[in-house]
């Protein structure tokens, strides 16, 4: 049973954590992974900011049953003090994540998050989530640790789903605007374009359940497992 | 799933239930019920030295329509070894009121060996199709499991033009949940060749391996072999624990098919220490 939690209201002290936690500042790591996108760059597919927002709005159109959907479960989950849900998300988070790659960047991301968040925020929930990872009883994925913060610091269910999309949509252009490379103005181009589909996005995860989790990219999970195999590099995944 | 509608018809109720298990060193079927249209042919024995059991599951009818659910059951008792095939490949017709569906639980036990590669599946315009497999694993089993899905009747200008096929795989190791693999594909609804997605590719096909000696140079080793295939893209990779998930696009169901069994073998010969059978089909 997670312990006591504050209430949700859209304080402008909320907004901050929104925007502290969904800043590329917060140190998650998160600059070295690409989740296979560094594969697309290397093929020459993705070679301008066009071909990028082509391939981020079937990548957030994903996120709605992928790890959106899991932000959203584990946000739900929090807020029932439902440690079995989350638990169990967390199994099958992992054995949705079929790339080797992009699972352990996951759980490399979810766990640095969670470090440096339980300094930082109030929020039991935080230590004891960290002490099942530490029992191994559960991974520390991203979208777990990040749906479970955003509750543990109050922020509302669709402003988490929110926070989470644009976090990776910004992670994915930062990256892509240094492996392509691109303009830093090209890079606000794409993000700013995306907007509508970050909002839908967003908005259709809240409505799913454990059983719609899933993903269908066969292209972008090719190439996150080849990027194993990858001769050079600049990214982890 | 999202803006599904399922409105359950009658249709045909296909049954199939099968206990397999050792006999004097060979697999045998224990046990079976079936319910038509789904019934086996006589097994038979490629391998003599494996004591492995070929069979073949037939479907008379010729193809699912809305309202058509298949049920097959499929349990391996200790050591027991099989392949399962199908005989022809799965059309799927087009639905109006209700979908098709199919329901795979596979049970494999202690130091079991399953083999299961049905023929691709062809979803013809307009169609509904669902596709659920369950596969329990016990210590010591080993599992390959393969899946094609062509994106219709190609030769007739049908390419991705079904409603919705949707393809939901979960594996177990001693109850513990080690694949999920769950997919929705509405190509009316949402861009199936995105970048990302099928890209330019339009036939798609799994295969998964489960055994405890899967291992990185396995994967290594699969990886070097199925992206030398010209004529797919092919991705390999460790799963959370016990497996490996090879996926692969291409034009053809042939180049697919040819891919998966080239996989398989490699697989084989590592994990089980014999290379492929030669199969009347491949």
């Amino acid at each position: 049973m997670f312990s006591t939690l504050p209430r949700v209201t859209l304080t402008d002290q909320a907004v901050l954590v929104m925007l502290q936690i969904s800043d590329s500042l917060f140190p998650t790591g998160g600059f070295t992974q690409s989740y296979g996108l560094e594969t697309y760059v290397q093929e020459g597919l993705i070679n301008s900011k066009e071909t990028l927002r082509q391939f981020l709005v079937g990548y957030l159109e994903e996120l709605i049953t992928s790890d959106g959907l899991a932000v959203s479960l584990a946000y739900r989950a929090t807020e029932n003090h439902d440690l079995a849900a989350i638990i169990e998300l967390e199994h099958v988070v992992a054995a949705q994540k079929l790339a080797l790659e992009s699972r352990e960047a996951s759980v490399k991301t979810g766990r640095r998050m969670l470090k440096a968040a339980i300094p930082l925020f109030q929020g039991a929930v935080l230590t004891q989530f960290q002490s099942l990872i530490n029992e191994g009883k559960v991974y520390g994925h991203h979208a777990v640790v990040f749906g479970l913060i955003a509750r543990a610091c109050g922020l509302g269910g669709k402003q988490a789903g929110l926070a989470f999309v644009y976090n990776t949509t910004a992670g994915m252009v930062n990256n892509a605007v240094r492996l392509i490379p691109l303009g830093q103005q090209d890079g606000q181009w794409v993000l700013t374009s995306l907007h509508a589909t970050m909002v839908q996005s967003a908005e259709k995860s809240q409505e799913l359940t454990l059983e719609d989790l899933g993903a269908f990219l066969p292209g972008l999970e090719i190439r996150s497992m080849q990027h194993e195999h990858l001769y050079s590099r600049l990214f982890m995944s | 799933m999202p803006g599904l509608k399922f409105s359950p018809l009658p249709g045909k109720r296909g049954e199939l239930r099968l206990r397999l298990g050792l006999k004097n060193g060979r697999t045998i079927i224990k046990e079976v019920y079936n319910q038509v249209p789904l019934k086996v042919a006589k097994p038979f024995y490629l391998e003599p030295g494996s004591g492995e059991i070929f069979i073949y599951q037939m479907n008379p009818a010729g193809g699912m329509v809305q309202g058509d659910n298949y049920y097959q059951t499929v349990e391996l008792e200790k050591g027991a070894q099989a392949f399962l095939t199908t005989q022809s490949a799965t059309k799927i017709y087009r639905s109006q009121d209700s979908s098709a569906g199919q329901f795979n639980v596979f049970k494999v036990g202690e130091e079991a060996l399953l083999e299961y590669f049905p023929d691709p599946v062809i979803p013809f315009a307009g169609s509904r199709f669902v596709n659920e497999t369950e596969i329990h694993l016990a210590a010591g089993a080993t599992a390959f499991v393969a899946e094609i899905v062509t994106p219709g009747r190609v030769r007739r200008g049908e390419t991705f033009k079904y409603e919705f096929y949707r393809s939901k795989t979960k594996a177990f190791w001693e109850g513990e949940i080690i694949l999920w693999d769950n997919w929705l594909l509405m190509p009316e609804q949402k861009d199936t060749r995105s970048l990302g997605g099928f890209e330019d590719y339009t036939h798609q096909g799994n295969l998964f391996i489960f055994s405890e000696k899967v291992e990185q140079n396995l994967v290594d080793q699969l990886h070097e072999k199925l992206t030398g295939l010209p004529q797919v893209l092919a991705g390999a990779s460790l799963t959370v624990k016990n497996g490996i998930a090879i996926r692969l696009l291409g034009y053809r169901a042939v180049d697919v098919e040819n891919a998966v069994m080239i996989g398989w073998d490699l697989a084989r010969q590592e994990l089980i220490g014999r290379s492929k059978p030669r199969i009347r089909k491949y």
